[in-house]
């Protein structure tokens, strides 16, 4: 799976999960080629995003991320990496 | 509702899974519902003795050094774990309902009317009490577990009628089993809820619930609204409803059939730019009786109030008031 498919499906399931922050078309687009990236603190995630985003990691590519580990994980394009090497 | 919730919990192994159920729990279950979870997890009976022995062989196994016990440790550690979990969150649900105030739990059942609408009521006649119709948001939920909602309300005086949609279609392509567009949904809704039969009718909506909220509130003729986190009306998604023509169109083509105008009210996080420029373009484009930012809050600015113990006074000053509307016309 390529790192602009990762980054696609990441970009809906935040969107699913409630986060606004990519719902600038310009913004989304940056990410998904690659060339922006943002803290997950940036992205605004409550309890309940964090948790409607560790299930969909989990449904989709069988990540066992949990919420706690998110404040490690630190920003998006660690998340598409370590989704990738759990991918792979 | 406890073996309910044991089926489901079952078939879980790991964290996500126990908690999208959790998550599925927490927009159905009333809060009588979670006192019975919390008391059938807590009170658990004394497990019978075959079960006993079963686990005292499992842990006697998990001590030998056999071959593959990795596994049989693990599974018994992620059990534990996930046990500690499901006992975590039920507390964590129980304090909630404990925090709202020093009262019995709302005494509501739900009742499912169709796929997306949930009746919660206390099985008395409608006559005289307040519909509160509630269009949740993306998430399926008004910014708060739907049990620590029900316990800001008496049953006595308020039916709540819960509504949800598909994701990313925000009642604008209609509620599932009532009606395939925004309007035929809402006027589905009088007949379905019996809407007459009420004394009062008010709408709630949360964030992608809030515009439909004021549509409705401004179609059914409600006697209130109260909009959280509203969208904006001016966004390229509802541009096919307001016929391209902006958003006074928008409620101008939903208020065309009203018999009165609602006193709507407006919330909306303080720390939310997007939700203030919201909440500001509605209240120019219809009349808006009050505009409330929350300090120190974001989108989900339900939940602080509830923190703050805020939100029961919001309700009663708000789509709970008992006092006659105030005529507001747009």
């Amino acid at each position: 799976m390529s790192d602009s498919e990762i980054r696609t499906a990441i970009a809906e399931l935040l969107r699913d999960a409630g986060i606004f922050y990519l719902r600038d078309e310009n913004v989304e687009r940056d990410f998904i080629d690659g060339s922006f990236d943002a803290t997950l603190d940036q992205l605004r995630f409550d309890s309940l995003a964090a948790m409607e985003l560790c299930i969909a990691l989990e449904a989709n590519w069988g990540s066992a991320l949990v919420p706690e580990d998110l404040n490690r994980i630190g920003s998006l394009r660690n998340l598409v990496r370590i989704v990738k090497e759990g991918a792979s | 509702m406890i073996a309910l919730y044991r089926r489901l919990a079952r078939g879980c192994q790991s964290l996500n899974q126990l908690n999208a159920v959790h998550l599925a729990l927490e927009f159905r279950m009333t809060p009588l519902d979670v006192m019975a979870i919390w008391s059938g997890l807590m009170q658990e009976a004394r497990p019978t003795w075959p079960k006993r022995a079963w686990r005292r062989l499992l842990r006697h196994c998990a001590r030998l050094p056999l071959l593959g016990k990795a596994a049989l440790v693990s599974r018994l550690q992620a059990e534990r774990r996930l046990r500690a979990h499901a006992n975590g969150w039920i507390s964590k649900q129980r304090q909630m309902l404990e925090f709202v105030g020093d009262v019995p739990p709302s005494p509501f059942v739900r009742r499912r009317l169709r796929c997306a609408v949930s009746l919660y009521a206390d099985g008395a006649s409608p006559r005289g009490k307040t519909l509160l119709i509630c269009f949740s948001g993306n998430a399926y939920r008004l910014m708060m577990p739907t049990p620590l909602f029900l316990q800001h309300i008496d049953p006595r005086l308020v039916d709540v009628a819960y509504l949800r949609t598909d994701r990313h279609h925000g009642y604008r392509n209609g509620i599932r089993g009532v009606g395939e567009s925004l309007e035929s949904a809402i006027d589905g809704l009088v007949h379905l809820l019996d809407l007459r039969a009420y004394g009062r009718v008010a709408a709630v909506g949360t964030s992608g619930g809030g515009l439909p909220a004021i549509l409705a509130g401004l179609r059914l003729g409600a006697d209130a609204v109260l909009a959280a986190g509203p969208n904006s009306p001016e966004d390229r998604r509802w541009a096919t409803l307001s016929n391209r023509e902006g958003a006074a169109s928008l409620f101008r083509r939903f208020a065309s059939h009203r018999r009165r105008a609602p006193a709507i009210h407006l919330v909306h996080g303080a720390d939310n730019r997007r939700d203030e420029e919201s909440a500001k373009l509605i209240a120019s484009c219809v009349s808006v009786q009050s505009i409330t930012a929350v300090p120190g809050a974001d989108h989900g600015c339900l939940y602080e109030l509830v923190q703050r113990r805020q939100f029961g006074p919001l309700l009663k000053s708000t789509v709970l008031a008992q006092e006659s509307r105030l005529t507001c016309g747009s």
